[in-house]
């Protein structure tokens, strides 16, 4: 009895559509919309940072120890080692 | 000569009473024996063999009279200290020149005050005095007491002064007594540059004579008391000296750093980088060269190949540099002579035909000593060869480090938008610090000997900022 239920009702909503005129369907968008970009608001972590300014970097000038004879007590002790 | 003393040796060898007595001693098992046979062959003037027996009884018995202790210190001459340096000998106070090996060996062992109480213990008629008294200096040198030093380098000058006239005769002893006391000089001369004081330090420098030995040293030690002046171009000049060509063999990897120093004090950075830049292309190569040599010299035979020019034809220049370099060393020279002596004297004995187990054991102690004092010299070459390349990395080392000063000097420079006055002329007679007292020559490319040594550059320092700071507003 369901089924026979099932398939008369199929059989009318066939017949219908069939019968039915196709309607034309317009589409407007707004012509004209204004954001305001302050007012903006985004939820969540911030990943950039907020300006694009570049911190000028501490210049490192390390001074080099340069040798400069002082003293000659090597040579004093080579002088001793080579007499005879 | 020589042949003659061989024959003559051989041919009485049978009768001879010495050698009669040398050997009985042998054969007898007194205590005193080795003393015994040390005088039998001393009197047969085989001065190296008798040395050891010496040594032996030194170190089995100890006691000796004044008339061995005269023998001795005749042997310490004739054969060098080798055979009372040994620890287990404990010299007494037989010889004065006891003392002077007592405190050689104290020093070496950095002992100062017993070391001291040795030396003092001279007195001016003793045959080693001079040597005591720059040992004393040496002593209180390295303990940082200039004055005490000084004091004894000046008595060391004044003995050898003195030793040196009396000696009129002996040139070769004459040489010695020379070198000594210019090297108290030298001593006393580093002394007051450390205390300070480098003016009277370059005087003290220029009391030595160029023809001596030691001169070609003192260039670079003066060079440094003018840069310590600020007198860049003299000490750029002392430096260029040793390029002149009869300095060839003197050659210092410390004065292309020098003056690469004294250049970069004055602003000339391209000059300094130019001496940097040729120091790397020229004492790389060299340095590759001296190694290769040492490596590849097989069981330490330098000895042979300084003692044979033919073996020293395929040798690079600059190695047949330094091996005169060592040739010309004090104690090298007077190894070497007594090494020679020893092998005279194995020589002679090897003509002695007699039976007496003595002779064999005489030519094996002087077999294992010529050998022993020929590895000793080997190692004094291999050492000089070794602390050379050494010398070569650490001055690289240094270059390296003026190198970076003087790039961030550059950098500087670009930071703060400065430039030097590079337009300046590069040599006036004006920027020379010039001694009233001495006249001045043009240099023309061409080194005189009476000039080597005196040289001095005119160049201006380029320490000045050429431009005013570009300001911000002006970019």
């Amino acid at each position: 009895m369901k089924l026979i239920l099932l398939i008369s009702l199929l059989t009318m909503n066939i017949g219908f559509a069939a019968g039915e005129k196709k309607e034309k369907i317009i589409t407007e968008y707004k012509k004209y919309e204004k954001f305001n970009l302050g007012d903006l608001e985004v939820k969540g972590d911030l990943m950039a940072p907020g300006d694009i300014t570049v911190k000028e970097r501490a210049r490192v000038r390390i001074d080099n120890t340069l040798y400069e004879r002082q003293e000659y007590f090597d040579l004093i002790k080579n002088d001793f080692m080579n007499m005879r | 000569m020589k042949y003659l003393l061989l024959f003559i040796l051989t041919t009485n060898a049978w009768g001879n009473p010495l050698m009669e007595r040398a050997e009985r001693f042998y054969q007898s098992q007194r205590e005193s024996r080795d003393i015994f046979i040390a005088r039998e062959l001393y009197k047969l003037g085989f001065f190296f063999a008798a040395s050891k027996f010496s040594s032996n009884y030194l170190i089995n018995q100890g006691l000796i009279d004044e008339d061995d202790a005269n023998i001795m210190h005749s042997l310490l001459i004739k054969t060098g200290t080798h055979f009372l340096l040994k620890d287990k000998i404990n010299l007494g106070k037989e010889h004065k020149s006891f003392a002077w090996i007592k405190g050689q060996k104290l020093l070496m062992k950095n002992k100062y005050p017993e070391a001291e109480t040795a030396l003092k213990s001279l007195t001016e008629k003793d045959f080693f005095y001079g040597e005591a008294q720059m040992a004393l200096g040496v002593i209180y040198s390295l303990q940082k007491k200039n004055d005490e030093a000084l004091k004894y380098y000046e008595l060391c000058r004044a003995h050898t002064q003195k030793t040196k006239e009396l000696s009129i005769k002996h040139n070769k002893l004459i040489m010695y007594y020379d070198l000594l006391g210019q090297t108290c000089q030298i001593h006393q001369a580093r002394l007051l540059s450390m205390k300070g004081e480098f003016d009277i330090s370059i005087k003290k420098y220029e009391e030595i004579k160029k023809t001596s030995y030691i001169w070609p040293q003192t260039i670079m030690e003066k060079a440094w008391n003018y840069y310590h002046m600020q007198n860049y171009n003299q000490s750029l000049g002392m430096t260029v000296a040793l390029k002149a060509p009869i300095l060839v063999d003197y050659f210092s990897p410390e004065a292309e750093y020098l003056m690469a120093l004294s250049y970069s004090k004055m602003c000339l950075y391209n000059d300094a980088l130019s001496i940097i830049s040729q120091y790397y292309s020229n004492y790389q190569t060299k340095a590759q060269e001296l190694k290769t040599f040492i490596d590849t010299t097989k069981n330490f035979s330098y000895l042979e190949i300084i003692q044979d020019n033919e073996k020293q034809i395929a040798l690079h220049p600059y190695i047949k540099s330094l091996l005169t370099r060592i040739k010309k060393q004090m104690k090298f020279n007077v190894e070497l002579q007594h090494y020679l002596k020893a092998q005279l004297e194995l020589t002679k004995l090897n003509a002695i035909n007699r039976p007496s187990p003595l002779w064999a054991e005489v030519r094996t102690n002087l077999t294992q000593d010529i050998k022993f004092r020929g590895d000793n010299l080997n190692q004094m070459i291999r050492n000089f060869l070794v602390e050379f390349i050494n010398d070569v990395f650490l001055n690289s080392a240094r270059l390296f480090d003026l190198n970076l000063e003087i790039i961030a000097k550059q950098k500087d420079l670009i930071y703060q938008n400065q430039e030097l006055a590079s337009d300046r002329a590069r040599g006036d007679e004006n920027q020379i610090k010039k001694d009233p007292l001495i006249h001045y020559y043009l240099f023309n490319g061409e080194f005189w000997a009476d000039e080597i040594g005196d040289y001095s550059f005119g160049l201006k320092s380029n320490c000045e900022i050429a431009t005013p700071p570009v300001t911000a507003e002006g970019v």
